[in-house]
């Protein structure tokens, strides 16, 4: 084991720069959400390090101008910060990286009531950056570049009508002289898609349905026309692997969420899988042609959206002393998958939470071993399904230290009952009919810091969680992980041990991953704090209590050694 | 009761049809003002409802009048108008005890509503085999799209909305559309062509609806239901009139239907415990929109902002324009935006958010005054 890592961790050197795709920023910046292509939420920066991590102080404090859920992790190109706030967003700014004084700021005109559009939060993850240019999704379908220097908007093009509940949440993937983004709104009926625009001129160079139509392959998973409202929207960030030139994208749920309308009632779904929702897919950017598509949850009846990121890797799962291209994903069905990221097959697939919808997962037939007593349908109500349909994992990002060859995934441990519920569709109005009553999972906490091992499939340490939704991860070179919690605590932790070694309150719920990155020879490590007011909504009494527990905010802290 | 798919979207919230007549107390009902051909607040005619609703009055003895207030907010609708003593009867509520425990009665049936089968004239049903092969419309996450999965071998045509599906029909993308019923005549009046309508029998496919009466009201829902029983003839020709009617009927058991999904659960003797009404304030439309008027610009302090009177300063806060800016959909605009707040505005100030400063009963007493101020250009 001990060899495997040291060559492993040659391979991971080699991919880091591979992954970068280039930009001298890479080595003490932040240049895209997820540090990198691979989306490992890692930095090599050491000079906050488990040894000197006990004397972090403030270095300075931004407001982003409300306080709806903040859930950007932002940029850092040079000594230039990007940072996006919630609602829109209401504004981007560009900020001094080491002061925090501002250096532009642009507020976006979103149509008046564009929020009630937004299922689960009028939230924003962070722009993008590519070549002198800042890309934003936008709540209101929108997609926008506004000029780095100076926040002049260069473009701007309508990537879906949000009328339809259609909003996009996350940054966009850009590749090449393309930039790619999907939308969300699995929840309305929507039928999935991403778009490729040309960086500079948001020309559209193509476009690609994740739910196939009629002749394309994967259509005859859908019962009837089932699939031209069949969801499988793509609302989460994406990851790039340039050697491969593949690019890896998450899908939503399957809409309607009455499973019986797009397949049998039943466990026992043959053909029906409902292809690509709940899924990943890998699509070739150049032309949006997917080249392998792998469902964690195919024929969905609980909600297990697939959008959680692919983190890519190279390690020996095979045993053969070889490091193999996978990818790793924490799905909300409670799995955590070891996918070949060449040809999309699940290599191992292990519960990293309480997980009892599926008994296991079958490398055979690639598909779930359900407990049909657990899968809810018409007139059949499922009780104690575990996870609860926010996932093992929701979008909060997990980390990957190529120091502990671990994972670090902010989990939850909820669980619920289910049946098919009686809904009608209205134009852009949420409405879910029923229920689905969110339980404590089993061990009496609610979520959970959990560090990996992707090779053993085991969990090596956890840190319990009062609460479900707890922050995004970032791991260091200086051997550390860094994670808020839903409380508002801010910690350093050991990445090897677990031990917390440096906390702070920082006022309200955190979810967002943290940022690290380098100016004026100090490493500052950044997070936006603001806890969710949409997601505790859809967790009944729980939800309700996690509401009380924490007021909202919407600020950004920076911190340094002084 | 469902929701009614929009067709025509009338926008008076509240509007008083007062019958000057005897001296007696007026018979006041409460009626959704846009779920035609139901209940409709604009149009030579006001829907079936309001049809009955003017023969229950007769039949009391009482002068007919009206409260118009949506009900897309389901229970929370008879909670604001019922239950808070704005009427005595709201007719279109489910025929279902305990829709609300305890706190409202039921009399009926009054109506069947559902889903039904629409073919081309001349063409006849006798059960659902013959769809087989056939292209049905439906709309997305509607229950007939629930039914229609349930029988191999129809092709499902599948659109976001009902109107659409009947669209489809009418354009011959599709041999049938399945859809809740209240849309048929809308679409036999925009196409100008006569379909034939069959009614489907089966679970969560049709509901009765009921005179929904207030607990301390018993007495009044015992004399509705003796009047109900007997206007049976009568109520089913004023839905004709209105262009309901079926010309056929098959049934789809696509579940193992109780029931009480049927709608037809035998109405138990609810347990009566007389109490006050909850709210006795005053249902004068006039006196509410006056206490409106003060509400805006004296209590709460709207004026500061939005101008006395709500003449704005410029105008996205010129309230009187909401109608024009927002059209059909101003009276949600309204809802949301006094209830939640809104950060960003044209003005470039904030809207706070009043769900927690202001009662339910001020909001609408405020709208109530709204209402009448809109200008139309």
């Amino acid at each position: 084991m001990r060899l495997t890592h040291t060559v492993f961790l040659a391979s991971c050197a080699t991919m880091a720069l591979l992954a970068m795709g280039g930009g001298a920023a890479a080595d003490t910046g932040w240049p895209m959400y997820g540090g990198n292509y691979a989306k490992w939420h890692y930095s090599e920066l050491a000079k906050i390090n488990r040894d000197n991590v006990k004397k972090l102080s403030f270095a300075w404090a931004r407001s982003l101008g409300n306080a709806f859920s903040q859930e950007s992790t932002p940029l850092v190109i040079g000594d230039t910060l990007y940072v996006t706030s919630a609602n829109g967003p209401q504004y981007v700014m560009a900020l001094d990286a080491a002061t925090g004084a501002i250096r532009w700021k642009v507020e976006l005109e979103m149509p008046a009531g564009v929020q009630q559009y937004a299922c689960c939060g009028v939230v924003n993850r962070g722009p993008a950056y590519s070549d002198g240019m800042i890309y934003v999704g936008r709540l209101d379908g929108a997609l926008s570049a506004f000029d780095a220097k100076t926040g002049e908007e260069k473009w701007t093009v309508e990537v879906v009508d949000y009328k339809q509940g259609s909003v996009i949440t996350s940054p966009p993937l850009i590749v090449k002289d393309l930039v790619i983004t999907g939308f969300g709104g699995g929840e309305y009926g929507a039928r999935g898609y991403i778009v490729a625009y040309d960086k500079k001129t948001g020309k559209e160079r193509w476009k690609t349905y994740t739910v196939p139509g009629p002749g394309e392959p994967g259509n005859e998973s859908w019962k009837g026309d089932s699939w031209k409202h069949g969801g499988g929207t793509v609302w989460l960030v994406a990851s790039y692997d340039p050697e491969r030139n593949l690019a890896y994208f998450g899908t939503s749920n399957p809409a309607p969420w009455a499973a019986h309308v797009r397949g049998p009632n039943t466990s026992d779904f043959g053909q029906y899988s409902n292809k690509w929702t709940a899924a990943t897919i890998a699509v070739n950017p150049d032309d949006g042609k997917i080249v392998w598509g792998f469902q964690g949850t195919p024929h969905d009846a609980w909600d297990y959206d697939g959008v959680n990121e692919l983190l890519l890797v190279d390690i020996d799962v095979t045993g053969d002393g070889k490091p193999d291209p996978v990818g790793l994903k924490a799905d909300r069905n409670g799995f955590f998958f070891v996918l070949d990221r060449v040809t999309g097959k699940a290599l191992s697939a292990q519960p990293f939470v309480p997980t009892n919808w599926a008994k296991g997962f079958d490398l055979a037939t690639q598909r779930p071993i359900e407990d049909p007593a657990k899968r809810p349908g018409l007139k059949k109500k499922a009780v104690d399904i575990c996870p609860n349909l926010i996932g093992g994992k929701n979008w909060m990002p997990m980390a990957w230290s190529p120091q502990t060859n671990l994972v670090y995934i902010p989990a939850n441990n909820l669980c619920m009952d289910m049946e098919d519920s009686e809904v009608e569709y209205k134009k852009g109005s949420f409405y879910l009919g029923k229920d689905f009553p969110t339980k404590p999972g089993p061990g009496g906490y609610l979520g959970e810091l959990v560090a990996w091992d992707p090779v053993k499939q085991a969990k090596v340490w956890g840190i319990k969680e009062k609460w479900p939704f707890n922050g995004g991860v970032l791991a260091t070179g200086g051997g550390l992980v860094f994670a808020g919690n839903y409380e508002g605590e801010f910690r350093a932790i050991d990445a090897k041990t677990g031990e917390i070694l440096w906390k702070k309150q920082l006022g309200s719920g955190i979810h967002a991953g943290p940022a690290t990155y380098e100016v004026g020879g100090k490493q500052y490590v950044v997070v936006a704090v603001g806890r969710s007011e949409t997601i505790p909504g859809f967790l009944g009494d729980i939800g309700r209590k996690m509401i009380d527990a924490q007021p909202t905010a919407g600020m950004l802290f920076a911190f340094t050694l002084e | 009761m469902r929701r009614l798919p929009s067709l025509v979207i009338a926008a008076s919230l509240v509007l008083l049809a007062a019958r000057a007549g005897n001296a007696s107390e007026p018979f006041r009902v409460c009626l959704d003002p846009d779920t035609p051909p139901l209940s409709m607040v604009e149009g030579e005619r006001h829907g079936i409802y309001y049809e009955v609703g003017e023969r229950l009055a007769a039949a009391l003895g009482r002068p007919f009048q009206v409260y118009w207030w949506p009900t897309d907010l389901g229970k929370r609708a008879i909670r604001l108008t019922l239950l808070a003593d704005r009427c005595d009867v709201m007719l279109g509520v489910p025929y279902v005890e305990g829709l609300m425990g305890p706190r409202l009665l039921v009399a009926g049936p009054l109506l069947e509503l559902g889903y039904v089968l629409v073919l081309p004239e001349g063409v006849s049903l006798a059960g659902i085999e013959e769809l087989r092969g056939k292209r049905v419309a439906v709309a997305f996450n509607s229950e007939a799209q629930n039914a229609l999965a349930t029988v191999d071998g129809i092709v499902p045509v599948t659109f976001r909305q009902p109107e659409e599906a009947l669209r489809a029909l009418v354009a011959g993308e599709a041999d049938a559309a399945f859809v809740w019923e209240a849309s048929v005549p809308w679409i036999e009046r925009q196409s100008g062509r006569r379909f034939t309508v069959v009614a489907v029998d089966g679970p969560r496919l049709r509901w009765q609806s009921a005179a929904g009466v207030a607990r301390a009201n018993k007495p009044l829902r015992d004399r509705l239901d003796e009047i109900l029983r007997s206007m049976h003839t009568e109520i089913a020709a004023i839905a004709r009139s209105y262009g309901l009617r079926y010309d056929g009927r098959i049934d789809w058991n696509w579940l193992p239907a109780t029931a009480e999904e049927r709608g037809e659960l035998p109405l138990a003797p609810s347990p009566i415990v007389r109490v006050a009404a909850e709210a006795p304030a005053g249902s004068d439309a006039q006196a509410i929109a006056e206490r409106g008027r003060e509400l805006f610009n004296s209590v709460l302090g709207c004026a500061h902002c939005h101008g006395p009177d709500a003449v704005g300063p410029d105008k996205p806060r010129d309230l009187r324009r909401m109608k024009i800016r927002y059209r059909s959909g101003w009276t949600d605009t309204y809802w949301e935006t006094v209830r939640e707040g809104r950060l960003q505005t044209q003005s470039g100030l904030v809207m706070p958010a009043w769900k927690d400063t202001a009662s339910q009963e001020e909001l609408e007493a405020i709208l109530a005054w709204l209402t009448g101020l809109q200008v139309s250009r």
